[in-house]
């Protein structure tokens, strides 16, 4: 713990944490100390002089952004001096700024407009200007308007932290522009769309493109969920207009590595709207799919299912909130009488890895270390976590690789090791041991034939030796094997690429078999709940239902299929890769008729008159602590899957992506190709 | 692009040293303005680099002896000097705004002559204006479009169906000749102040 330090700010004591710079701790204490262009969690770049403070003591003004702290400090922030500058910078930038307030998307939210109210600035007494240049408008999800640029270069370090670097000044001074490389529109650079610069930018020069006439900032509902669209599951802040959501931004608090989602969590959300969004229940009627209303629907389920009874295959997806999961357990085993169950998890890992995976906090952690893992941003594949990895490294951690093959992230890496990675971890451990480290019996005999260890790899155990909290990341395939370094120090995480697979491993639920191997049963009655990456009919069914949200191929050729919500539309929790519970709030009414997975289960019980509950909190509480007791005794690659599978998290991710907006990144893609 | 202007090396001590060539003050301002943004200016914090653009159209126009200059203009000259003292961030800025806060406070009321088309020593004259042709103008309006000092106005006319008309206020323009550069007819005329150069050559002569 840091120990705090004690400062007059304005008059008012304030209790902050040694090393924190001013501004930080004048905003806890309640104090703004105004600025364009600080981010908090980087470093300083002190470029707008709006947060200059006297300092008493000092002579000059200093900086609030990357002063820190010290003992006794005693500090103003508004006075006249001080003041003045403010106003002068803020009407220095009015006066090349177009002064369009009353029609402007940012009005609300736009830092400039309010730092123009806060010093009751009406007008700017120097001439007008502009700079003139054209808007880049060419894609769907960003326009980048330089002619409200005001230079705060926020946008380009957010870019450039997370690793994309796409933005950049061109010029210099008054005469700099930001843009991509060579000038070009942003889906000629290697943008990824995930909208970080939107979320930084004090002004309107960069939005999402399609904000016009949607609603300004102080029509909207915000509320807090998280986006299940892959394994990062991101905090998302969503703005509901009228019923409607309208734009989704990164919830997580300012600073925080974790603020960032990716294109389809931010801009992906028409796929609610979507056209072929299920609106009623249908039953295959004399061959055609016909509407009919839900409580046919219940009593023709429990009729099948009685008929069916022991003999009905499940196959669900691993997007099922832990709610959804706890009654479809007890639906299986109670209502249906099943022994097959099948989900998706196992397409891509193993329930025992996912389950074994420990609680981590990512703030904490020094030294991180990816065991074959690669997230990545431009293919899509876990993206966030790609970026907080990023900016870990550049906010001071270690970044260790492992790995077969050169990777993007392993570029970045403070350390990129390449070789066979069992071969690696095995030597990382010899190396532990041979310098002092506690390791049982079992990892000394699994290291003693190791030889000819590498110098980047004795440095590796060095970083291991020296950092307070490693975390390491490790695909399936070897988690039991890297478990071991975790064993002698530090945690071990295993992400899975849907976002609640680990709730529903921790779970406990015996989805071990993988959709094949429930398929090659030779069962009669199928019943598949959500998204699953099975696109015709299976050979030999007799009876086939669906409960989906959206109507895809396999819906088509279903015999009944029950529509159901997404997850803006429901409440519930998840377990995310880090091991917390995170609670979904419904944010839009459903559309049509379309139930909870949960509702649809526990209707169906009740028609068949087994009482079924639902979870209660204290059930929810225990999937905080996962089976974290790791086994040592196990070092075989065992499994065929593969995590780092760009083709599985397409997929997994196609209804979204063929269903909203997002339909045009594909289209580029192709077009590019 | 950025690194290059470092190169050339030149210092503030060589710009002040250079204008000193010219005698009238705003002269020597405009001269150390213009090679301060070329040369020396990094670009990157706001008091500097908005401070010394605002001041250096300012000057230009004391320069050209524009009308509608009060000395209201000259209080902001001021204005950004001082401001540039407290707020840039590096050395090189403060100076700047030290010259030109310095020079405004000690030197005010040769400027302030400006404001009436005097200049003491005849450097600077107000010798050709810019307007737009009517006959020749299509009032496409690509130069209000380009005007970065929004010079450029559009009236409409009431008799001629709404139609508008495009003219330049002399107050705004700074003579920057983007318009020129655009206009697809040619349809921006030089006018010479005749009056001012008679003027400036009768007393070289006397």
């Amino acid at each position: 713990m840091k120990k705090n330090v004690r400062i007059v700010i304005d008059g008012k004591e304030v209790y902050a944490p040694a090393g924190m710079v001013l501004l930080d701790a004048a905003e806890q204490a309640g104090i703004h100390i105004p600025n364009l262009c600080y981010l908090k969690g980087m470093n300083a770049i002190g470029a707008c002089r709006l947060c200059l403070v006297e300092v008493e003591g000092l002579k000059a003004p200093v900086m609030a952004c990357n002063t820190k702290v010290k003992e006794g400090m005693v500090v103003r922030t508004k006075t006249e001096k001080l003041l003045e500058l403010r106003r002068f910078v803020i009407e220095l930038i009015l006066s090349m700024h177009p002064n369009d307030c009353l029609t402007c998307t940012k009005a609300g939210i736009c830092e400039l407009q309010n730092y123009a109210y806060e010093l009751e600035i009406k007008d700017t007494p120097f001439t007008r200007k502009r700079l003139g240049y054209k808007p880049d408008d060419a894609n769907p999800y960003i326009k980048r308007q330089p002619d409200y640029c005001i230079f705060c270069s926020r946008c380009i370090r957010v870019c450039k932290e997370q690793g994309t670097a796409v933005l950049n000044f061109m010029g210099r001074g008054i005469e700099s522009k930001v843009t991509t490389s060579g000038d070009k529109p942003l889906q000629n650079s290697q943008c990824t769309f995930c909208g970080s610069c939107i979320d930084v930018c004090p002004v309107n020069a960069i939005v999402e493109a399609d904000r016009d006439q949607r609603g300004r900032e102080w029509e909207y509902n915000k509320i807090k969920s998280v986006c299940l669209f892959c394994g990062c599951s991101c905090d998302i802040l969503v703005s509901v207009k009228n019923g409607r959501i309208e734009k989704i931004n990164p919830a997580a608090n300012k600073g925080s590595i974790e603020r960032y989602i990716c294109a389809i969590g931010r801009f992906g959300f028409d796929w609610v709207y979507a056209d072929n969004r299920i609106k009623a229940p249908l039953k295959r009627i004399n061959g055609a799919l016909k509407e009919i209303q839900w409580p046919e629907a219940f009593s023709f389920l429990a009729e099948k299912l009685k008929s069916y009874r022991g003999k009905t295959g499940f196959i669900s997806t691993g997007n099922l909130m832990n709610e959804d999961m706890f009654v479809l357990k007890k639906f299986i085993k109670d209502v249906a009488g099943s022994d097959y169950f099948g989900t998706t998890l196992s397409l891509y890992s193993d329930t025992g890895c996912l389950a074994k995976s420990q609680n981590i906090e990512m703030e904490d952690a020094d030294l991180i270390i990816l065991v074959d893992f690669n997230p990545s941003q431009k293919e899509r594949l876990l993206p966030a976590l790609d970026v907080y990895f990023r900016r870990k490294l550049s906010r001071g951690a270690k970044l260790v690789t492992i790995n077969s093959l050169q990777t993007d992230i392993g570029r970045a890496s403070t350390l990129n090791l390449i070789g066979d990675p069992e071969l690696i971890v095995k030597q990382i451990l010899k190396v532990l041991i041979s310098k002092g480290q506690n390791a049982n019996k079992d990892i000394v005999s699994l290291v003693r034939n190791v030889k000819n260890i590498r110098e980047d790899i004795e440095k590796a155990a060095e970083f291991i030796i020296e950092s307070f909290n490693p975390v390491i990341f490790t695909s399936p395939k070897l988690f039991k094997l890297s478990s071991n370094i975790a064993f002698i120090k530090g945690k071990i995480v295993c992400p899975g690429i849907e976002a609640n697979c680990h709730g529903i491993a921790r779970a406990g639920i015996n989805g071990y078999k993988t959709p094949e191997e429930i398929l090659s049963e030779g069962l009669k009655c199928l019943y598949i709940i959500g998204d699953v990456p099975i696109r015709s009919r299976p050979e030999g069914v007799d009876y086939l239902i669906v409960q989906n949200s959206h109507l895809t191929d396999l819906v088509l050729e279903a015999d009944l299929v029950l529509p159901t919500r997404t997850f803006f539309e429901s409440s519930g929790s998840i377990v995310d890769w880090m091991g917390r519970i995170k609670h979904l709030h419904s944010v839009i009414n459903p559309q049509g008729q379309a139930k909870n997975h949960r509702d649809i289960f526990l209707s169906v019980a009740r028609e068949m008159t087994i009482s079924l509950n639902l979870p209660t909190s204290q059930d929810l509480k225990k999937l905080l602590n996962g089976r974290t007791k790791i086994n040592t005794n196990n070092f075989k690659k065992t499994y065929n899957f593969d995590i780092n599978s760009p083709q599985l998290i397409e997929l997994l991710s196609s209804s979204v992506i063929s269903n909203s907006k997002l339909r045009w990144l594909k289209q580029i893609k192709e077009g590019v190709k | 692009m950025s690194a290059e202007p470092f190169l050339k090396g030149k210092k503030m001590e060589d710009i002040l040293k250079e204008s000193e060539s010219k005698n009238c003050r705003v002269q020597r301002l405009l001269y150390c303005i213009n090679e301060f943004i070329r040369d020396v200016m990094c670009g990157k914090c706001f008091p500097c680099s908005f401070g010394t653009e605002e001041a250096r159209i300012i000057t230009l126009k004391l320069s050209q002896c524009k009308e509608g200059l009060t000395e209201r203009d000259i209080d902001l000259l001021k204005r950004i000097g001082f401001n540039m003292i407290e707020g840039s961030f590096c050395k090189k800025g403060k100076d700047m705004g030290g010259f030109i806060f310095n020079t405004v406070n000690s030197f005010y009321d040769e400027i302030k002559q400006h404001t009436t088309a005097v200049c003491p020593y005849n450097e600077c004259v107000s010798i050709f204006q810019y307007v737009i042709n009517p006959h020749i103008c299509i009032k496409c309006g690509e130069c209000v479009k380009v005007c970065k000092y929004y010079a450029i106005v559009s009236k409409k006319e009431i008799s001629g169906f709404g139609s508008t008309s495009y003219e330049i206020d002399q107050t705004l323009c700074t003579q920057c000749g983007e318009c020129i550069n655009v206009c697809p007819v040619n349809a921006i005329d030089f006018i010479m102040n005749s009056k001012n150069i008679l003027e400036m050559f009768g007393r070289e002569e006397g």
